[in-house]
């Protein structure tokens, strides 16, 4: 029946031309992709022109397994014509290590242009000196998951002329002069991430580029996070920072539109505090001129004199806030909006408290700036829960922002009578006075 | 002056159209920037000053019949409009690519014909996502693909249309390889006598190997004597043997109704010399051994392979050996059988390529000797 039905329809997906087929093929997982070869002998051939390689072992531990993983990527790879336009592999330590080495000098000889390697090792002994000067490399991708540290190795002469994308995570950098020879071998960069990476004791982060427009540095861990991050980068538009180092230089970042700071924890004592408020004032003192800022981390009873922390920030017009106030995020907003002049938009996260004097605390706790009420167009709350504290901040707000258009509150997630809840709130907050007329009110 | 403002003062002078013929001869007009978000037409329009008026409208190529040029043209409005979000411009694709395999088809190739590649990226991933997961015979249904390889084209190896350097080569090593194999098989038949000796000690060390798994066995037989070892790791093997056995029965059934063993059905029944097959989910023992050529063809340091693989293996390996060698001699259309019926049932094993055959019997015979 199905043969018949077979016969009557009309191959249509075979007339495409090969280029097409392969693009086809190339988004499937190489697996699959490989095996419509025995679909007819039209799609025989078309498996050995796809450019992207995905492969991936499932994180199969058993022996045979791996056996086969491995030789299924050797004939794979004996069988392709043409150059590799992307090359992703995904393996553990089941892997044998030279056989992996030789998978990524065969996409580096076949002038790969991506190369994205998710490695679960013990130790990095299978990454070929050669990716580290491959002319044709765009995109690289090192991501590594390890018990222990694994130190990347890096030739002397490190040469990237096309390179423009570089995440580098769960690796630690040997000592400054790597870093410093990675980074200014690559001409082009525009793209940097480095995550979860070790710093040694005493490193200086160096980052010096004419080209880069994006740059992450997130949740590096130094000794005692004695370590020093150096950035000079003036097409930068959008620098994201994930705990914060011993100290921050920060050099002509004049096309820095967004930054994102995680400040982690800001511990209750003064050592702390003192570190912490210099590498503050560098970091802030160096985005100067950023237009939409996110902030988060868990503030201690220090941030109550924020402005000691953060300056003025002029050109900010967007402010997204999520942090766990210690004393409260009714005391701090006042004094924390008052360093943005020309905010217009403000996302706030609320969230849960650590202080216990808390419901002592009268909405609000001080006055709010009175350029506020003349700017704020955009306010929304996330996680709203609806205690009263909220409600009063939301009736303040209401009552004062004169030019508000767009007032959106998000409740938090609740596995009950979600919708019930919603439109509670709905009622209760539409009932409030609102001083701008063209103001809405969502509650999603 | 605004866009807008002119619009208002000149509204006839504001639209202007591109003349397109399809290959059957009708033409039509298309708002120009609508028809020029395609790259082949903007080409002629501007390289060649075409599609002005009726009398030289473009024609478009043949793969694009009127109907998909309403689609394309569709897409095209939509998306060459700027101020659209990207948000919006997903979920317009996602309700756009809504349709019949059979359109899709000749979507892909009309857009591919004008040279417009968002959208050929479009549907080529709806075509992945219809094809991704699904067994050869499902496919085969959906896009009517004639099922024209013949059982032995899809086992053997890919013909030497090309008389390419490579596959002669690989040619050569097969025959290597079998002569090799050839030789181990006599050195088996010295061995297998001496084996027997050790089967008896193997009895008290029964209930610590019966509750283990195969990796911590081993690791105590390393620390073990040797003279221990290969009675071990015989019966570790033997177990395990069986335990693979039942477990790729189990396997066996279960891959029926999947996709990727829909194809080791097919392919399992490998050969020497039989090359392109993806070893997916459980192999046959013959694969592995040309999957050996392949890893030395690499030029990879294989010396050390051998050592990576413990004792307990070897044995289980020569076995394996035996039966291949005997298979090799025997005939090809007998062997055709024997195979399709037995693959299912083989599990993967890796075959050291280890050119000193001699080293391996003489270190077997150290610890035997033991």
């Amino acid at each position: 029946m199905a043969k018949q039905a077979r016969m009557e329809g009309v191959d249509r997906i075979s007339n495409l031309p090969d280029p097409i087929l392969s693009h086809i093929l190339s988004f499937l997982p190489t697996k699959e992709a490989v095996a419509t070869s025995i679909l007819s002998t039209r799609w025989s051939k078309i498996f050995s022109q796809i450019s992207n390689l995905n492969l991936d072992d499932h994180c199969k531990r058993r022996k045979s397994d791996s056996y086969s993983f491995m030789n299924f990527v050797d004939r794979v790879l004996f069988y392709r014509i043409g150059v590799v336009d992307k090359f992703h592999l995904k393996c553990g330590d089941s892997i044998d290590s030279y056989r992996v080495d030789g998978w990524i000098r065969y996409a580096l000889l076949n002038r790969v242009r991506e190369l994205d390697l998710c490695l679960k090792v013990k130790e990095l002994n299978m990454v070929p000196l050669g990716v580290f000067t491959c002319k044709t490399l765009e995109v690289l991708r090192l991501d590594i998951y390890s018990k222990s540290n694994i130190v990347l190795k890096l030739p002397v002469e490190i040469c990237y002329p096309s390179l423009k994308i570089l995440h580098l995570s769960g690796i630690e950098f040997s000592d400054d002069d790597s870093i410093q020879r990675l980074f200014s071998g690559c001409s082009v960069l525009e793209e940097l991430v480095v995550d979860r990476c070790n710093l040694k004791h005493r490193c200086k982060f160096n980052v010096s580029s004419p080209t880069l427009q994006r740059l992450t540095i997130a949740y590096t861990k130094g000794y005692y996070q004695d370590y020093e991050i150096v950035i000079d980068a003036p097409s930068l538009v959008y620098f994201k920072c994930c705990h914060l180092p011993k100290s921050f230089l920060l050099k002509n970042l004049n096309s820095l539109v967004e930054a994102c700071v995680d400040f982690g924890t800001v511990f209750d004592c003064y050592d702390s505090f003192v570190y912490y408020n210099k590498a503050a004032t560098d970091l802030f003192k160096g985005i100067s001129n950023v237009q939409s800022l996110h902030l988060s981390g868990i503030f201690a009873e220090v941030f109550l004199q924020v402005s000691n922390i953060i300056p003025e920030l002029p050109k900010l017009t967007y402010l997204n806030l999520d942090g766990y106030f210690f004393v409260g995020w009714e005391r701090v907003l006042p004094d924390l909006l008052a360093c943005f002049p020309g905010l217009e938009a403000l996302v706030f996260k609320v969230n849960q408290h650590y202080s216990c004097d808390i419901s002592r605390v009268k909405f609000p706790a001080k006055a709010f700036p009175a350029f506020l009420w003349s700017q704020l167009r955009t306010f929304k709350i996330l996680s709203f829960k609806g205690q009263k504290n909220e409600f009063q901040m939301v009736e303040y707000f209401l009552e004062y922002a004169q030019v508000l258009e767009n007032f959106t509150v998000q409740t938090r997630e609740r596995k009950q009578d979600a919708a019930n809840w919603r439109s509670k709130i709905t009622k209760k907050l539409s009932k409030l006075q609102k001083v701008s007329k063209k103001c809405k009110v969502w509650v999603v | 002056m605004s866009e807008v403002d002119m619009a208002v003062i000149k509204p006839e002078m504001m639209k202007s159209y591109i003349w397109l013929q399809t290959a059957d001869g009708s033409i039509q007009q298309v708002e120009q920037e609508v028809a020029m978000f395609c790259p082949m037409i903007c080409h002629e329009v501007i390289q060649k000053g075409m599609g002005s008026s009726k009398n030289y409208a473009i024609s478009l190529p043949q793969r694009v019949n009127p109907a998909m040029l309403s689609l394309i043209l569709d897409y095209c409005r939509f998306h060459q409009v700027p101020g659209r979000s990207n948000k919006e411009r997903k979920s317009f694709d996602e309700k756009f690519i809504r349709m019949d395999t059979k359109r899709l088809c000749e979507l892909t190739s009309a857009a591919d014909s004008l040279q417009l590649k968002p959208l050929v990226d479009l549907t080529s991933r709806a075509l992945a996502r219809i094809i991704e997961g699904k067994t050869p015979e499902e496919i085969r249904e959906i896009f009517h693909l004639p099922d024209d390889l013949t059982e032995e084209e899809k086992l053997e190896p890919l013909k030497n249309t090309t008389d390419d350097p490579r596959i002669r080569l690989l040619n050569r090593l097969y025959a290597k390889k079998r002569k090799e194999l050839k030789e181990r098989e006599k050195l088996k038949n010295v061995e297998v006598e001496e084996e027997r000796v050790d089967d008896r000690s193997v009895d008290d060390l029964l209930s610590f190997i019966n509750g283990d798994n195969g990796d911590e066995v081993r690791e105590f037989c390393f620390a073990d004597s040797k003279g221990i070892k290969t009675s071990k790791s015989k019966k570790k093997n033997r177990r395990r043997k069986d335990q693979q056995k039942s477990t790729s029965a189990n396997e066996a059934n279960k891959n029926h109704s999947e996709e990727s063993n829909g194809l080791n059905s097919v392919c399992h029944s490998s050969e020497v010399g039989q090359k392109i097959r993806p070893s997916i989910g459980a192999t046959s023992n013959l694969q592995d051994v040309e999957d050996d050529i392949f890893a030395n063809k690499n030029e990879f340091d294989d010396g050390d392979i051998d050592d990576e693989i413990d004792p307990a293996l070897k044995e289980k390996l020569d076995r394996e050996v035996e039966d291949f060698a005997r298979r090799l001699n025997s005939d090809w259309p007998e062997r055709m059988q024997e195979i399709l019926s037995l693959g299912q049932e083989r599990k993967a094993v890796h075959f050291p390529l280890n050119g000193n055959g001699s080293v391996r019997r003489y270190s077997r015979a150290e610890m035997i000797s033991k």
